[in-house]
């Protein structure tokens, strides 16, 4: 049912239907500029080094190349690239790599159901909410009921989490009157999002809550703030295209298409276009792979003149911006900037179930 | 405990190994249905880790970890997801029995589902954490806030109404 939803929101966007992933598509585009030669090209080489760089174990390394090990965040946006383009278990020229990253995602992580590589991060709850996700794809696109149960664990540990201020902070260690980090907080969101997706109970009140907490977070100009009190205080401290883009995203997920803080959102973004100077300049203290991982997913489900806008900026930006061995660098490191890149790259294949409209 | 409250994952690992069966028959014979135990397992240790700045070193693990889970239990409850009648008890693994075993263990597993739900709450409390957690009753008397004399009547008071509605089945 699923597939056929999938391929049905391929045909309502006038697509063609994709061949089978890794298939040579030869130098024909997709569909009219969306996938050029030049864009299925850069995926195919960074789909390459990403399965070069995966370990033996499946897992992908730390954020940033820090040296700390298998990191379940860079693991899962690793693995929704292969998902990306098609590849699935027993299906693609990635299938094994998806497998190895299934089969490590479900060995990862503690009794309590937090999802995290061998030693905890800062971050620990960024790892949770990539690597759930991941989990969510892949459930999506596989029905495995082993990647189900792990999914559903998950979920339990962002629900019993969630703090008074209606997110999520970077540990989920309980601390009375901290302050939702955005950021984190959209993190768990979009996990949530993706598992009720796909069929996995998710508490309502939780996900009522983290709306309301981000919708606090909308600032005069549209974007949205880093941290978030207790309701129903609205927090301050100014925008950033990073995670204003994030912000954008999670609304238009969660179905707040006539929010007022969506509609202004989507116009403080389109200030942000990729490559264009403003905000949206690469770098690292810019996070340029997480903002426009964000905004190109808001972007797409905005659709018209929005998405037709920034597409083609980003996917000119991208290819640019690709290195000779195929990966891309900046925040995060190459594993996880090549994830990224891939997954951004891979969206007018709308193979990813939380891409549906 | 002391290891978990500095941040110890291994420790949290060994605390599962340890209590996570006696948990899941606590919980099931609080009530809880089968397909919920392994949840309310989970939530015991989310809480747990949250809350691990919390252990003071003062009294036993075994005590401190039921006072977790009892709490679980009663969130979970008040969020009206109990669901009472399971059919049979938290099974760990082994041979499946033949059909009619299976019948009978299917049968009896109900009745005394339906006799833990039937006592009284403050009866099932203690009858659930000395069986199931394998507390003494000076720890439950610790955790429940109630003299040890009560814990004491209130285990007589719950074995003789079990006895009394299962004793059918235990002269069998």
């Amino acid at each position: 049912m699923k597939a056929l939803a999938i391929f049905a929101g391929v045909f309502f966007l006038g697509l063609s239907v994709p061949t089978l992933a890794g298939e040579d598509r030869g130098n024909e585009p997709l569909v009219g500029d969306e996938l050029t030669p030049a864009a299925v090209a850069a995926i195919n080489k960074g789909l390459e080094y990403l399965a070069r760089s995966q370990a033996r174990d499946g897992s992908f390394g730390g954020y940033g190349g820090d040296g700390s090990g298998a990191n379940a965040a860079v693991t899962g946006v690793c693995g929704m690239a292969f998902l990306a383009q098609g590849n699935v278990p027993g299906r693609g020229k990635y299938a094994k790599n998806v497998e190895k990253t299934i089969d490590w995602m479900l060995k990862c992580g503690d009794r309590t159901g937090l999802l995290h590589g061998p030693q905890t991060s800062h971050g620990v709850m960024y790892e949770h909410g990539f690597a759930a996700l991941f989990l969510a794809e892949a459930y999506g696109m596989t029905q495995d009921e082993k990647i189900k149960k792990k999914l559903q664990q998950a979920m339990r540990l962002i629900a019993q989490t969630q703090l008074d201020s209606g997110g999520w902070w970077y540990q989920p260690d309980r601390n009375p009157g901290q302050t939702s980090d955005i950021s984190v907080t959209i993190c768990q969101t979009m996990a949530l999002r993706a598992a009720r997706n796909v069929g996995i109970n998710v508490p309502q009140k939780t996900v009522d809550k983290a709306i309301d907490c981000v919708k606090r977070a909308a600032q005069p100009d549209g974007g949205f703030a880093y941290q978030v009190p207790n309701p129903p205080a609205q927090a301050g401290g100014g925008s950033a295209f990073p995670r204003s883009a994030a912000g954008l995203c999670i609304l238009y997920g969660l179905g707040q298409y006539e929010a007022k803080e969506t509609k202004a959102g989507l116009k403080f973004l389109q200030g942000a276009l990729p490559s264009t100077g403003g905000q949206n300049i690469g770098g690292f203290g810019g996070f340029y792979f997480y903002g426009n991982y964000y905004g190109t997913q808001a972007m797409y489900q905005a659709g018209g003149q929005y998405w037709t806008k920034w597409w083609p900026a980003i996917r000119q930006d991208l290819i640019k911006k690709q290195q000779a061995d195929g990966s891309w660098t900046g925040e995060g490191g190459g594993g996880y900037g090549t994830g990224m890149a891939c997954i951004i790259l891979c969206i007018p294949y709308n193979y990813l179930p939380i891409l549906q409209r | 405990m002391r290891e978990l409250a500095a941040g110890s994952h291994p420790a949290l690992e060994r605390l599962y190994e340890r209590y996570a069966p006696r948990l899941a028959g606590f919980f099931w014979r609080m009530g809880t249905g089968a397909d919920q135990l392994d949840e309310l397992v989970q939530d015991t240790f989310i809480r747990l880790w949250r809350y691990k700045a919390n252990w003071r070193g003062e009294g036993s693990v075994s005590t401190y970890l039921f006072g977790v889970a009892r709490s679980a239990w009663l969130e979970s409850r008040s969020g009206g997801t109990r669901i009472l009648g399971l059919e049979g008890s938290p099974r760990g693994g082994g041979e499946v029995p033949p059909p009619d075993r299976e019948l009978e263990r299917r049968e009896l597993g109900r009745e005394i589902s339906g006799a833990l739900a039937d006592l009284p709450e403050p009866l099932r409390d203690v009858f659930s954490l000395a069986t199931a957690g394998g507390l003494k009753y000076r720890e439950i008397a610790e955790l429940l806030g109630i003299p040890v004399g009560t814990v004491k009547s209130r285990m007589a008071a719950a074995e003789e109404r079990l006895r009394e509605r299962l004793s059918g089945y235990l002269a069998r």
